[in-house]
C-alpha cells in the first residue's frame, strides 16, 4: 500500500515538475504574473511529493519488503539494521530518487531567495532548474523506478556490496549526491540572468557567489569523506587513486574552483561576464558527466555500484545542456560582452584568469585520461588502462603551479601591481620558504619534487600571515586591542579573509598530500602469533587472532600492540572479513594516527592456521588532510557570511 | 610518485618490486593495482614481479612478460609508441590551442573596448 502512495507522489510530483517549468517560461515570455506563480508553488509541492516518495522507500528496506524489486536487489536479511536506512542510495534507482528529492529543496530555497529581490528572473530561474527537475523524475518514472514491484515475494534480497556496509555509508554518498546536483543551481542562476539579459547589480552577483560557495564546499567535503573512507576502509594504505568515478567527482570541482574565483573578478572589476556564463556552463556539463560516468559509463572502475544502463540518457542530457547553453551565450553574446578590459597582465584579476585556464587544462587532462581507454579501444582497437602514474605525472606539475598561483594571486592588487610594492610584500613570504628548503635540506630530504612543494606551501602561508599580520597591526596602532583587532579585521572584508581561512585549508591539505605521497613506507610481514616485528621506528607484536562467523561472512580479526621506539602506544587491530555470496574480501585497517604520521597495518592473507599476512604503512601526514576539511568548511562559511550581509546590505 | 617512476638501478629490489607493483593492474579489477588489489590474481602478480626481479630481470622486461600475457592494459601508464601517442599529445596540444584562442581573444577585447574605468568606491 505505502509503496503505492510513494509511487503516486512520484508521478505525480512529475507532471508538476512538468508544469512548473513550462509555465515559469510561458509565464515569464507572456508577460503573467499568476502562471509564473501557480508555476513556482508547483516545483514547491515537488518537495513535498518527493519527501512522500522517498520515505515510502525507505519504509520498504526497513520492513525488508523484497516484493519490491530494487529493495530485493539492493538488501538482504542480514543487513545490520542501521544500514537498511540508508542502502536506498545504494543503488542505481534510489539514489537517483535521492538525487531528485535533495534537488528538490534546492530549488525551494533557491527560488525563495530570489524571489525576494529578484521577481524579474525568478521565472527564468524556476524554468530552467525546472527543466533539470523534469529530466530527473522522468528518468525515475520511465528507466528507473524505485517503487517497482515484482510479482512474487522472494524470501531474501541481493543485498549490496560489502564495501558500503561502513560508517562512510551515511555521510559520504549523499554528500557527493547532493554536491553534484548543487552545481546546477549557481548555473541556473547565472544562465538565467544571461537570458533575461539585462545588466544586474552586485547584489545580484553575491547572491550567485553564495550559492557557488555552497556548491563547491559540498563538493569538497564529499571528496574527502570519499577520500577518508577509502583509506580507512579498502585497505590499501592510500586515498585517492584517480579512478574514473573519482576523476568524475573531481572535475565539477575544478570547475565550480574556478568558476568561485572568476566570480569574483566580475563582482570587482566588470570582466568576465560571458567568461562565467560559459564556466558555470562548463561545471554544470563536468557533473552531468560525473553523472553519466557513474551510471553505466563506459570506463571500468571500482566504483561501479550505481551501474546501469542509463549512460546514453545522460549523454543525451549533456549534449542538450551544451547546446541549449551555447544557444544562449551566443543569442546573448553582445549583453554578455563586457563594457571594460582587463587594465593589465600584471594583475589580480589576470592571476584569477590564468587559474581558471590551469583549472581548465587539468579539467581537460583527467578527462582526457578517462576516456581514453574507450576511444583508444573504438579507434585503435587496443584496449589500455589509464591510471595513477599518467595523472600524476601530467596533472601533478599543473596542480602545483595552481597551488603556487594561491601565493601570489591574493597579493596583487586589482588593476596594475607595482613591482616595488610587491616586492616588499613577497620578501617576507619568499625568505621564510627560502629558510623552509635549507630546513628541508639539513633534515636530509634529498627528492626535488616534495622539496619544491614544501617551498611553495610555505610561500603561500608566509603571504597570508603576512597580510594578516600588517592588517592587525595597523588596527592596534589605531588603538584597538590585540584580539579585537584581529576580530574586526576578519569581519570588515569577510569574504576575502574567509578565502584566505580556505586556502590555508588547502595549503594543509597539500602538505598531507605531499607527505604522503612522497614519503610513504610500506612492508609486508608474514607473522605468527606472539611475534614481534620492526619497521622503522615502530615494533608491533601480533597478540592475538579472532575468528568470528556471521550469517553474510566470516570475519578474522587479528589484534597488535604497537610501540614507538619500544614506548606501548596503542592496541590496534585488524579485520579481513570474507563474503562468500560476493566472492569479496574486505579488510579494515589498524591505524594509530598522529601529526607527525600514521601507523597503518592491514590484513592481506591468511596462509595456514597461525601464520598470516600483514601489510604495514607508515605515512607521514595523513592526518592534516583529514584536518584541514573543517577548516575550508569554516573558511567558506566565513565568505559565505560576508556574502549574505552583502545581499542584505541596501544601496549597492 | 612522481620521482618513483624514475628508473633507477641503484633502488633495491624491494623497492624495484613496489614500483612495478604501483603500475601494474590487477586485470580482474580494473583501475586498481596489484599493489592495491587484493584479489587473489593481484597476489600471484606479486608473486610473480617478486620472482622476476630476484631473477635480475629489468623493469621493462617485466613489464613485458605481463604485457605478453594480459595485453597492454595492464600497464597502469600506456607506454609511448605510435597508437598511444595520441593520449600523451592531446594534452599539450589542446592546452596550446586554449591559450592561443583565449589570448586572442584577450587582444580583440583589448582593441574594441571603450576604455571606461569603472568606479570601485562602492564595492570596496
Amino acid at each position: 500500500m505505502y509503496s503505492e502512495i510513494g509511487l503516486f507522489a512520484l508521478k505525480l510530483s512529475l507532471i508538476l515538475a512538468i508544469y512548473g517549468a513550462i509555465g515559469s517560461f510561458v509565464g515569464h515570455f507572456k508577460k503573467n504574473p499568476q502562471l509564473v506563480l501557480s508555476a513556482r508553488y508547483a516545483l514547491f509541492s515537488v518537495v513535498f511529493l518527493l519527501t512522500i516518495s522517498t520515505i515510502s522507500l525507505v519504509v520498504g528496506f526497513v520492513s525488508q519488503d523484497f516484493s519490491l524489486r530494487y529493495v530485493y536487489e539492493n538488501s538482504n536479511l542480514s543487513m545490520p539494521v542501521e544500514y537498511t536506512w540508508v542502502a536506498f542510495y545504494a543503488g542505481n534507482a534510489g539514489s537517483l530518487l535521492f538525487i531528485a528529492m535533495v534537488y528538490s529543496i534546492l530549488i525551494a530555497v533557491t527560488l525563495i531567495t530570489v524571489v525576494r529581490a529578484y521577481r524579474n528572473l525568478a521565472a527564468s530561474v524556476a524554468g530552467i532548474l525546472g527543466v533539470v527537475l523534469v529530466f530527473f523524475l522522468g528518468v525515475i518514472v520511465f528507466l528507473a523506478n524505485p517503487l517497482e514491484k515484482l510479482d512474487y515475494i522472494p524470501p531474501d534480497g541481493l543485498g549490496i556490496n560489502p564495501l558500503l556496509i561502513h560508517f562512510g555509508m551515511f555521510i559520504h554518498p549523499p554528500m557527493q549526491m547532493t554536491g553534484l546536483i548543487s552545481v546546477v543551481i549557481p548555473f541556473s542562476l547565472i544562465l538565467a540572468s544571461a537570458l533575461v539579459g539585462k545588466p544586474y547589480p552586485f547584489k545580484w552577483l553575491s547572491l550567485v557567489r553564495i550559492w557557488a560557495l555552497i556548491s563547491w564546499v559540498i563538493l569538497t567535503l564529499g571528496l574527502m569523506l570519499g577520500s577518508w573512507w577509502a583509506y580507512t576502509i579498502l585497505g590499501w594504505g592510500g586515498y585517492w587513486a584517480w579512478d574514473p568515478v573519482e576523476n568524475s567527482a573531481l572535475m565539477p570541482w575544478f570547475g565550480m574552483t574556478a568558476l568561485v574565483h572568476s566570480l569574483v573578478v566580475e563582482m570587482r572589476r566588470g570582466i568576465f561576464r560571458l567568461w562565467n556564463v560559459i564556466l558555470a556552463t562548463i561545471a554544470f556539463s563536468l557533473a552531468s558527466v560525473g553523472m553519466f560516468i557513474n551510471r553505466g559509463g563506459p570506463v571500468p572502475s571500482v566504483h561501479s555500484f550505481a551501474e546501469s544502463s542509463l549512460g546514453w540518457v545522460f549523454l543525451i542530457f549533456l549534449g542538450c545542456v551544451v547546446l541549449i547553453s551555447s544557444m544562449i551565450i551566443i543569442w546573448r553574446e553582445d549583453v554578455l560582452r563586457s563594457h571594460h578590459r582587463m587594465g593589465s597582465y600584471f594583475s589580480r584579476e589576470a592571476a584569477f584568469l590564468l587559474q581558471n585556464i590551469l583549472f581548465l587544462v587539468v579539467t581537460f587532462i583527467t578527462l582526457w585520461g578517462t576516456i581514453y581507454p574507450v576511444i583508444s579501444d573504438v579507434f585503435f582497437g587496443e584496449i589500455v588502462s589509464v591510471g595513477e602514474p599518467y595523472y600524476n605525472r601530467v596533472n601533478g606539475p599543473v596542480l602545483l603551479i595552481i597551488v603556487a598561483l594561491m601565493g601570489i594571486a591574493p597579493v596583487l592588487p586589482w588593476g596594475q601591481a607595482r613591482l616595488a610594492i610587491l616586492k616588499k610584500r613577497l620578501l617576507i613570504p619568499a625568505l621564510s620558504s627560502l629558510g623552509m628548503v635549507i630546513l628541508l635540506l639539513i633534515l636530509g630530504l634529498t627528492q626535488v619534487v616534495p622539496i619544491i612543494a614544501f617551498a611553495v606551501l610555505t610561500f603561500i602561508v608566509g603571504t597570508i600571515l603576512d597580510e594578516l599580520v600588517r592588517g592587525t597591526i595597523s588596527r592596534i596602532k589605531r588603538g584597538e586591542n590585540y584580539i579585537a583587532s584581529f576580530w574586526n579585521l576578519i569581519n570588515s572584508n569577510r569574504t576575502r579573509y574567509g578565502g584566505f581561512i580556505v586556502h590555508m585549508g588547502i595549503v594543509i591539505l597539500a602538505v598531507g598530500a605531499t607527505g604522503s605521497s612522497f614519503y610513504s613506507v610500506q612492508k609486508d610481514f608474514v607473522f605468527e602469533v606472539g611475534e614481534t616485528k620492526n619497521l622503522g621506528r615502530y615494533s608491533f607484536t601480533y597478540d592475538n587472532l579472532e575468528r568470528k562467523a556471521f550469517l553474510d561472512r566470516q570475519e578474522i580479526t587479528s589484534e597488535f600492540s604497537v610501540y614507538l621506539k619500544d614506548k606501548f602506544i596503542a592496541n590496534i587491530n585488524t579485520t579481513r572479513a570474507f563474503y562468500p555470496q560476493f566472492d569479496l574480501t574486505s579488510s579494515k585497517a589498524g591505524i594509530v594516527s598522529t601529526l607527525a604520521e600514521d601507523f597503518y597495518i592491514v590484513s592481506s592473507g591468511l596462509n595456514n592456521d597461525d601464520e598470516a599476512v600483514f601489510r604495514v604503512y607508515i605515512n607521514p601526514l595523513v592526518k592534516w588532510m583529514w584536518l584541514s576539511g573543517p577548516i575550508i568548511l569554516l573558511g567558506t562559511i566565513v565568505a559565505i557570511l560576508g556574502a549574505f550581509f552583502q545581499v542584505r546590505r541596501k544601496n549597492i | 610518485m612522481l620521482a618513483c617512476l624514475e628508473e633507477d638501478v641503484t633502488k633495491d629490489d624491494y623497492e624495484r618490486e613496489q614500483n612495478l607493483n604501483k603500475i601494474l593492474m590487477c586485470p580482474a579489477c580494473p583501475g586498481e593495482s596489484i599493489d592495491q588489489s587484493q584479489n587473489p590474481l593481484a597476489d600471484n602478480m606479486r608473486e610473480i614481479v617478486k620472482q622476476k626481479v630476484r631473477e635480475g630481470l629489468t623493469d621493462d622486461e617485466i613489464k613485458q612478460y605481463f604485457v605478453d600475457r594480459y595485453g597492454v592494459r595492464v600497464l597502469l601508464e600506456p607506454p609511448v609508441r605510435s597508437n598511444t601517442l595520441v593520449l600523451w599529445i592531446v594534452p599539450p596540444i589542446g592546452i596550446s590551442i586554449l591559450a592561443i584562442v583565449l589570448i586572442s581573444i584577450m587582444k580583440m577585447k583589448r582593441r574594441i573596448s571603450d576604455n571606461i574605468e569603472i568606479d570601485d568606491s562602492s564595492i570596496e
